[in-house]
């Protein structure tokens, strides 16, 4: 075993922060990241190349972007897991703000592309500020359930400042639109205050509240209703039904997962990626893992996952001090919820947004962004102090 | 976990119920979530797997079908009676002519040049098909030759076309026309049979549509990296092979033909030739004719109706009805009254039965009463035939001894035979018309229709069983008349008839074959013996044969006549209309085949009288003669047969006047010599002629013939040395086929050559001859 790496006792006695005492990285956290990392680059290249082609650019275009959006994230999360959590801390709320001031730019300089405004043009890459304010809330929310302490249990501490902070970037999303991502946020921000010591009550509430809304959405907004009746009955609208178009992506994925069997047709022989399955190589990806690598290969990169979030959480368990313990809470459930959601899209368990895969789908701030939170789950796990005594 | 967190540091650290939720949070997303995640996979690409594969590879590949070539059809001897070759069709792609902006009137000028009248393509329907641009499939012509389809394909090629394209065809062709047109049958334009064999062995024949099947994007162009294709080889159909002779077929179809002329028959005609040991068909056929190469095209007299016609309705149901007409296989489709020919029937049972023999006698007063009948049954013979042997009573087809013998059989063992012999059927038909099939391997089969049990056995009403007795009252259809027969004079066994021997692949590997079947054996091989002699006494009995008509010189042939008056039309109080038939057997001793002819309606307008003796036998007699020696049996003549047995001409030309004589006196020829010189000129009429024996040939020695022509002379009803004598003054000879038996009372019912005719000397005229003494006229 290498010797920066250590294990932790179950039952390590709990010694007061340290900061300045580092161990070494968690190793299997580590290995996990890389290992979902490398798979992700294959499976964009083999799921890309059809695109690139039909579209006039080389087949490997979007793998070489992507290999230099991995590459520059690797760097980026090695830089992050040095930072000590202290200076994460002391930077949060700037980090927030820039992030909500970038969030704000987008619906006045954004970049538009398939009817959404998403994206800042940075020259060398479309900057996607909603995957920033992911990490800005994790980031935030750990920091105010820290100063908020005991307080959390009450309305006016424990619920209400967060309540605005959120409904002013589900605004802002609302403005874009990016409904997945205010999903997503909505989520990870119920998990941590669920975690940061939120009455339960408030919460259950929240999530009634939330159903009500989704119900009444789906008695009142025609969108909504279609992609509910799309869901239920993919193969239902023939040509010429208006329903048509909207069920063909989640048709044309269940085809692509369905072809797989337990061994799949082999690593780049899918054939739903010609032109078939829209978005093959971002949101829908994992569907062409399924077509090509079978049962077999989509429950090992399923069980990379489980392992990479169980240990996400099991390194929060370990951690001594609340805000790492809250951020790397935050950084694990940001995983599990895209991770979780993306699967279930994909194979049509719940009704299609658009959320993608973590390591895998092509897109260079999230694969950044989602190494940088890698990076800060290491930097935690280097505060994990070490067990005395072999 | 278990430490406790105390003071400040528990406000630094995370306390108890934090860890409590992480852990909570820990088993629901990292392992619950995963797990039904596991369980939805293994749904979609386990359990719905097969369903969804073949979604995706429904769109995923292109499939391009290619026209299998059909087997081909033999006769028994391997002659190709049917046909396929490669042909191609020609398919506009409207909507590709829009995509790629294509010049659909550049295209459609270029097929229509191509093309053009012979394929009956016209620039105007091409271009509105070209114009309709939402298709891709307009087909322009079908069964296109290869060289025309090269010529767009270079059109396509010069001019980069994607809009009109080509796809593998097929046409049938069948080489001798209307041979056997009614057995073998025809494909409509996309191949697929539609009448006799074709239809019935359709499937076999057909073979199998071959597909190429490619891996395409949603563009339809191929795949990247993924090379998929499959290809399905289109299977020629497998052949088939006949149990019919094309030469066979050939004569029947001759001979009837000609009949349906002298006899001038209006409604049709039928023959059917069967090898009586197996069951096979050896021909079969059924006017009027139609050229299969263009089936839907009708007779000349009924395209002169049909132009004749006012409207245009009024023309295509003409048409039609025509159409029907000749594509009906009167053979097996129509039923009739057998008449006379069913005598066979219920002298066959009635011998099996042992309640007649050779030496039972009969008398015949010229009708006899009925139970339940008023009237009494007449002979056809009003002054009756008086007492006769059985024998007698077969020969004169008497009526009354006929309706004796039914009734010594019984209507209960007469009903049993009937279905013993595939009249009737009562076992899937108790409560119907106990119709019955033989179930030949033959589209559109008819069957019979029968009475029904109770109305049959009634004992107090026995007129059903007197008129079955001598073939009235019920109808059956030629093949099941001719199958029974066989059975009659086989050995007592009822085949299973059948028209294809085998089915083989493309190796002349056998896939199926038809062996001889028998159905049931319904009389003894002794029995069968005593019915072949019998019969044999109706043709080759010079005076009281009622079919001697059917005799062919040097041949034993057994047989029956047969003429039923059309009961329909005779209730209509229209003239009197008869089917008359003849069916005969040979040799009689060993029968090779049975021959079935029936003469739908003769004309009441030629003078010959209507009857089975006067029309059936010789037809069937002229069948025979040409049949029986290219079957290969050997004839044997009596001595009357030699003596009026017609001889060929040696070629004398050049030899000198001694030695042209001695060669014409080697075979039976005598010699008039006209000039001064010592050697033969000419000669009439030349070498390898057939005359009648005895006739004088006209040698010139230096001298040149008369160019002076004679005027042929009338010879109905003369016999046949009359005829010769007569001929011979003039310097014309004479020939038949008809066998001459009994040279004073057969004479001449039609001549090759019409009287009145201006001939030249040594012009030989054949003759046909039939026994027509006053007391063989009868309906018989």
């Amino acid at each position: 075993m290498n010797e920066n790496i250590r294990r932790i006792p179950r039952r390590a006695a709990r010694p007061e922060p340290a900061e300045t005492v580092r161990g070494g990285m968690d190793f299997p956290l580590l290995a996990l990241t890389l290992m979902l990392l490398l798979f992700g680059l294959v499976m964009v290249f083999s799921a890309s190349f059809p695109s690139a082609y039909y579209e006039g650019h080389s087949p490997a275009y979007y793998f070489i972007r992507q290999a230099g959006f991995a590459a520059f994230g690797a760097f980026l999360m090695i830089v992050c897991s040095r930072i000590p959590m202290a200076t994460y801390r002391r930077y949060t709320v700037l980090i927030f703000l820039l992030s909500m001031a970038a969030l704000a730019l987008v619906p006045i300089i954004g970049t538009e592309a398939n009817g959404a405004r998403r994206w800042i043009d940075l020259k060398v890459f479309q900057f996607q500020p909603s995957e920033a304010v992911k990490l800005a809330v994790i980031l935030m929310f750990a920091n105010m359930i820290c100063n908020t302490r005991a307080q959390m249990k009450t309305f006016k501490y424990g619920v209400l400042p967060y309540a605005a902070i959120l409904i002013a970037i589900i605004g802002l999303l609302a403005l874009e639109p990016h409904l997945s991502c205010a999903i997503i946020i909505c989520a990870l921000a119920a998990v941590m205050l669920f975690v940061g010591g939120m009455r339960w009550q408030y919460l259950v509430g929240a999530v009634g509240a939330g159903a009500a809304l989704i119900y009444v959405a789906s008695k009142t907004m025609s969108y909504v209703q279609e992609r509910i009746a799309v869901w239920r009955d993919p193969f239902g609208p023939a040509i010429g039904d208006p329903l048509y178009d909207k069920a063909y992506q989640i048709k044309q994925s269940l085809w692509a997962v369905g072809s797989g069997g337990f061994t799949g047709l082999g690593l780049g022989e899918g054939r739903q990626k010609f032109l078939y399955l829209p978005e093959e190589h971002n949101d829908y990806i994992f569907a062409i893992l399924c077509e090509e690598l079978g049962l077999i290969g989509a429950l090992a990169v399923l069980a990379l996952f489980a392992l990479l979030i169980c240990r996400g959480y099991w390194i929060a368990l370990h951690t001594p001090d609340r805000y790492s313990f809250l951020v790397a809470v935050g950084v694990t459930t940001l995983l599990a919820v895209q991770v979780l959601l993306n699967v279930a899209v994909v194979t049509n368990f719940i009704p299609c947004t658009g959320i993608s895969l973590p390591f895998f789908s092509y897109g260079g701030t999230a694969l950044v962004l989602q190494l940088a939170e890698m990076g800060i789950l290491l930097s935690i796990s280097r505060e994990i102090p070490a067990r005395r005594s072999t | 976990m278990t430490q406790k967190p105390t003071g400040r540091a528990s406000a630094r650290t995370p306390n108890r119920m934090m860890l409590r939720r992480t852990l909570f949070l820990l088993v629901v997303c990292g392992i619950v979530a995963f797990l039904v995640l596991g369980g939805r996979l293994y749904h979609v690409m386990i359990v719905k797997h097969d369903e969804y594969e073949q979604g995706a590879i429904s769109q995923q590949l292109r499939k391009k079908e290619v026209a299998a070539l059909r087997g081909t059809i033999y006769d028994c001897n391997g002659k190709i009676l049917a046909k396929s070759a490669t042909r191609e069709t020609v398919i506009l792609s409207p909507a590709d002519i829009v995509k790629y902006d294509e010049d659909a009137a550049l295209i459609a000028r270029t097929v229509t040049d191509i093309l053009g009248e012979k394929y009956g393509v016209d620039y105007e329907t091409v271009l509105a098909k070209a114009e309709n641009h939402q298709s891709f499939y307009e087909i322009v012509a079908r069964q296109v030759d290869p060289e025309d389809a090269d010529r767009i394909r270079e059109f396509k090629e010069e001019n980069n076309i994607v809009g009109v394209w080509m796809a593998t065809d097929s046409k049938r062709y069948y080489p001798y026309g209307s041979l056997a047109a009614h057995i073998i049958g025809f494909v409509g334009m996309d191949n697929t049979g539609l009448a006799g064999i074709e239809s019935r062995y359709d499937d076999a024949l057909s073979g199998k549509t071959g597909r190429i099947v490619r891996a395409a994007d949603e563009k339809g162009t191929g795949m990247l990296l993924v090379r998929y294709e499959d290809y399905i080889d289109a299977a020629v159909g497998y052949d088939v092979t006949l149990t019919t002779d094309a030469t066979i077929q050939y004569y029947l179809e001759k001979h009837l033909q000609q009949a349906v002329q002298d006899y001038d028959v209006q409604n049709g005609a039928a023959a059917i030739a069967m090898n009586p040991n197996t069951g096979a068909i050896l021909g079969m056929v059924s006017l009027g004719n139609f050229d299969l190469n263009d089936y839907q095209a009708v007779s000349d007299a009924a395209q002169q109706k049909i132009d004749a016609a006012e409207d245009e309705t009024e023309k295509a149901e003409l048409r039609a009805a025509a159409q029907q007409r000749q594509w009906r296989n009167k053979a097996i489709s129509d039923t009739y009254e057998p008449g006379s020919t069913f005598k066979i029937i219920t002298l066959s049972m009635a011998l099996e039965e042992g309640v007649v023999d050779e030496n039972s006698s009969f008398y015949c007063g010229g009708s006899t009463a009925v139970r339940g009948r008023t009237d009494p049954v007449k002979c056809w013979k009003t002054a009756g035939h008086g007492a006769q042997s059985l024998t007698q009573a077969v020969q004169h087809s008497c009526n009354v001894a006929f309706v004796q013998i039914g009734q010594l059989v019984g209507a209960e063992t007469f009903y049993k035979y009937a279905e013993a012999f595939g009249f009737l059927n009562l076992t899937t038909n108790r409560d119907s018309t106990l119709t019955a099939r033989t179930g030949i391997d033959l589209a559109g089969e008819s069957g019979s229709i029968w009475w029904s049990q109770n109305t049959f056995y009634d004992s107090e009403n026995l007129s059903q069983l007197a008129s079955a007795s001598f073939g009235q009252t019920f109808t059956i259809t030629p093949l099941q008349l001719i199958t029974a027969v066989s059975a009659c004079v086989n050995g007592g066994y009822l085949m299973q008839p059948y028209v294809v021997r085998e089915v083989t692949d493309a190796n002349g590997k056998v896939i199926s074959a038809n062996e001889p079947t028998v159905v049931r054996q319904v009389i003894s091989e002794e029995t069968s013996a005593r019915v072949r002699a019998i019969l044999e006494q109706v043709v080759g009995d010079p005076v009281d044969g009622t079919g001697k008509n059917a005799y062919v010189a040097g041949y034993r042939i057994g047989g029956k006549t047969g003429t039923s008056e059309k009961v329909a039309q005779d209730a209509a109080g229209g003239p009197k209309e008869y089917i008359v038939s003849f069916i005969g057997f040979a040799p009689a001793d060993d029968p090779k085949i049975v021959i079935l002819v029936l003469l739908d309606t003769p004309s009441n307008e030629t003078g010959i009288y209507i009857s089975g003796g006067q029309m059936g036998a010789p037809t069937v007699g002229k069948m025979f003669a040409d049949i029986l020696p290219y079957m290969g049996v050997d004839p044997e003549y009596s001595e009357t047969e030699k003596a009026y047995m017609d001889k060929t001409v040696p070629n004398v030309t050049g030899l000198t006047l001694e030695q042209a004589q001695a060669a014409l006196q080697d075979v039976g020829l005598s010699a008039r010599i006209i000039g001064e010189g010592d050697t033969v000129t000419q000669q009439l009429p030349g070498g390898a002629a057939v005359v009648a024996n005895g006739s004088t040939i006209l040698l010139y020695a230096g001298a040149e013939p008369s160019a002076e022509q004679e005027t042929m002379p009338d010879l109905t009803a003369l016999t046949y040395q009359d005829a010769r004598d007569r001929l011979a003054a003039m310097g014309l000879y004479l020939t038949t086929q008809s066998s001459i038996t009994s040279p004073n009372t057969q004479s001449i019912t039609d001549q090759s050559i019409p009287a009145g005719t201006p001939v030249d000397h040594g012009t030989v005229v054949r003759v046909s001859l039939v026994t027509s003494d006053a007391g063989m006229l009868g309906r018989y």
